[in-house]
């Protein structure tokens, strides 16, 4: 469970960013099979899969920890605009520890629409 | 056996979106998002596809999969790994399912339209909460 | 390692032991003591009255006093269909009485579509979801755009609710349902006790309802007839007897020539006469289903429209008020042979009436009051021996099947303008 991630300049290498303490079976199962699913879902049910090759993970460092700070909050925005409850949404977006985290990066080779309802499942590029 | 302990039974009404991850046969993952995963008893569960084909295809080649839950209580994650059993089109845990879409299908015009096709039902094999990830709720308060 | 009871540590360890095992058997007793006791408290409440009402209030206070369900509402199915309408509430500011659900529609309308208790905690999550694929498919040419949204009685940002049928002997009465604006307010604990508060209630709410009927039925029946009120009662509509107003057509007729035969005949000769008219005017009101305000003497005042609706109002009262010109007139061929000169004339008019029971303690009536009685009677009162004279305003629906002819304007009290009435010469199906 991710929280946050980077598009580098490539367009093509994608960054996740992974809570340390989620990180070591994961990196274990990359080491072994070097193929990563990635979904991305927005809070209005818009959702992206990523499917790639892993390529590299190292500790965050405080730039990428800025950026995921920067992250959580507009994420916490988006859930409230798409009609969470306070409640829900401020515990559920601010309240993973993200922090120390693994920074791992892989390359995109596919991406695919999964918003539910007509078109789910299309391969994009 | 009774795996699933009583406190993850929040995590199972759809108050938070979860996710399900499959594997195709030759290592492919695929992951998606799903609106509820249904508390069927303490060994099993039950999700409804609508959408999610690749998911429906791995599943077939590999009964495997992990499923990964928030409670809105506590808002602490569970990892449950997943074997399939069978597809219900009928039956209790079918009924339960099928009426809670119907009603809100009917609220927001989809009545007919939109219904459950199956109840996709899964034997937990394992059920871990997640530890070390939660930012107390103390710290998280709104500013006032 | 098992305690050794010769040993005072050892004794000391198994009484603790065993203190804490009475400790929690006394709380499991205590839990279920009070469960009981609550259901108990609620059975004695809901069964001490037959007031259908106050069975429901009794009820909805239950559930919130003792059971914590701050908002709960309780809907009766239709006697005679299969609308649910809103019966009672509690925790709702706008009360939503009478309001309707259909089957099927919403966890209320699914509910008692599929006669099975259901439990949702996150309706507002899967509102979003599913709006949100339904805009994909419009957007995509699935789905035509969505129609007005009938409005649902319940709480507008409701999250949990927990609604079950109400079954009396395999038939459903009604719904109850409790909601919540928090995400999973409710657990298994809650259906078990709601199961068994809403089974009683059933049954409490039966016998209340066919106890009100049979309380109805008794004091209709003193008004109508008995079939007729045996379709009130079953219509489950609002009691006709409390003052309404509704478009109704009236009929009246008297017998020209009365006053003069009452002057001149013997009493039984009288009443035989008038036995005779009435019984067969009163075949034919039957039959056609109108409703008889009055008689008095030799006029009778008739309408149609109420207390039961009918689309075909206006047809009824011509077609009556011509089988009765036919009867009469067979009536006064054979009176004319026993010396009498007696003919029935007849106003039919259409308009608004105040409708209610009309009269004192003792002496009630059910009534119809306005212009359009004025106006009926007026035309009446006009009428030539043998002639129907309607007001314009019935020519839309009836015009099809009469013949008529003009007769000319007449001044009537309460109208402002005279009316132009026109005579009934024949129904266009009769010979």
């Amino acid at each position: 469970m991710a929280v946050g991630a980077a598009v580098h300049h490539d367009r093509r290498t994608v960054t996740v960013f992974v809570p340390t303490a989620r990180a070591s079976r994961l990196l274990r199962d990359l080491a072994s099979n070097g193929r990563i699913a990635v979904g991305v879902s927005l809070a209005s049910h818009e959702a992206y899969q990523l499917k790639g090759t892993y390529v590299s993970s190292k500790p965050t460092d405080d730039a990428e920890r800025a950026h995921q700070e920067a992250r959580r909050n507009s994420l916490l925005a988006s859930a409230l605009e798409a009609g969470y409850p306070e409640a829900i949404a401020r515990p559920l977006t601010m309240g993973l520890a993200y922090t120390p985290g693994v920074a791992i990066t892989f390359r995109a080779e596919e991406v695919f629409l999964q918003t539910p309802g007509p078109g789910a499942g299309t391969l994009l590029s | 056996m009774g795996i699933l302990p009583d406190e993850i039974k929040p995590a199972m009404q759809g108050v938070i979106p979860s996710h399900v991850v499959t594997c195709s046969r030759d290592g492919t993952p695929n992951a998606s998002a799903i609106s509820q995963v249904y508390y069927v008893d303490a060994d099993h569960v039950a999700l409804s596809h609508q959408f999610f084909n690749k998911t429906k295809r791995n599943i077939e080649e590999n009964p495997r999969a992990a499923v990964w839950v928030i409670s809105p209580e506590t808002f602490e994650a569970w990892d449950l790994e997943l074997e399939f059993v069978g597809s219900e089109t009928s039956g209790p845990v079918f009924e339960v399912m099928e009426m809670q879409i119907e009603a809100i299908a009917s609220i927001v015009g989809m009545k007919g339209i939109f219904k459950l096709r199956a109840a996709d039902i899964f034997r937990v094999t394992a059920a871990t909460k997640a530890v070390g990830e939660r930012i107390p709720l103390t710290e998280i308060r709104a500013p006032r | 390692m098992p305690a050794d009871p010769l040993d005072p540590a050892g004794l000391r360890e198994l009484i603790v032991e065993n203190q804490a095992t009475i400790d929690r058997l006394n709380r499991d007793l205590a839990r279920k003591s009070n469960e009981v006791r609550i259901i108990q408290q609620i059975s004695s409440e809901i069964t001490s009255t037959l007031d259908l009402d106050e069975v429901l209030g009794v009820v909805l206070s239950a559930l919130d006093r003792v059971l914590g369900f701050e908002h709960s509402m309780i809907l009766l199915k239709g006697l005679t269909d299969d609308v649910l309408r809103v019966a009672a509430t509690r925790g709702y500011p706008d009360q939503g009485t009478g309001a309707r659900v259909a089957m099927g529609e919403g966890v209320i309308g699914v509910v008692a579509e599929r006669r099975k208790m259901m439990r949702m905690g996150s309706i507002g999550a899967s509102m979003r979801y599913l709006k949100s694929v339904r805009a994909r498919m419009e957007a995509a040419g699935e789905v035509g755009p969505k129609g007005p949204a009938a409005t649902l009685p319940g709480l507008a940002d409701v999250q949990s609710q927990l609604a079950l049928p109400l079954t009396v002997k395999d038939r459903l009465v009604g719904v109850l349902s409790v909601e919540s604006r928090e995400p999973n307010a409710f657990d298994e604990l809650d259906e078990v006790l709601l199961r068994i508060v809403g089974n009683q209630a059933a049954t409490a709410m039966d016998n209340a309802r066919s106890y009100r009927t049979v309380e109805q039925l008794g004091r209709l029946k003193r008004f109508f007839s008995p079939q007729l009120a045996e379709l009130i009662v079953q219509g489950g509509a609002d009691d006709p007897l409390k003052t309404h107003r509704r478009e109704v057509t009236v009929v009246f007729l008297d017998l020209r020539g009365f006053t003069a035969f009452a002057e001149t005949s013997e009493p039984e000769e009288l009443m035989e006469v008038l036995r005779e008219y009435h019984a067969e005017m009163g075949k034919l009101i039957l039959a056609h289903e109108g409703t008889l305000e009055r008689f008095t003497g030799d006029g009778m005042m008739i309408f149609f429209n109420d207390p039961l609706p009918m689309a075909d109002a206006a047809e009824r009262a011509v077609r009556m008020a011509v089988a009765m010109r036919a009867r009469a007139a067979q009536l006064a061929t054979r009176w004319r042979r026993l010396g009498h000169e007696l003919d029935l004339g007849i106003g039919v008019a259409k308009g608004f009436a105040t409708i209610g029971a009309i009269g004192f303690e003792g002496r009630w009536d059910y009534g119809a009051i306005g212009t359009v009685t004025n106006l009926a009677a007026r035309l009446c009162g006009e009428a030539k021996p043998g002639q129907i004279l309607i007001s314009p305003r019935l020519l839309p629906e009836v015009e099809g099947l009469l013949e008529v002819e003009d007769v000319g304007l007449l001044a009537v009290k309460g109208l402002a303008r005279p009316v132009r009435a026109m005579n009934i010469v024949r129904l266009h199906d009769t010979a």
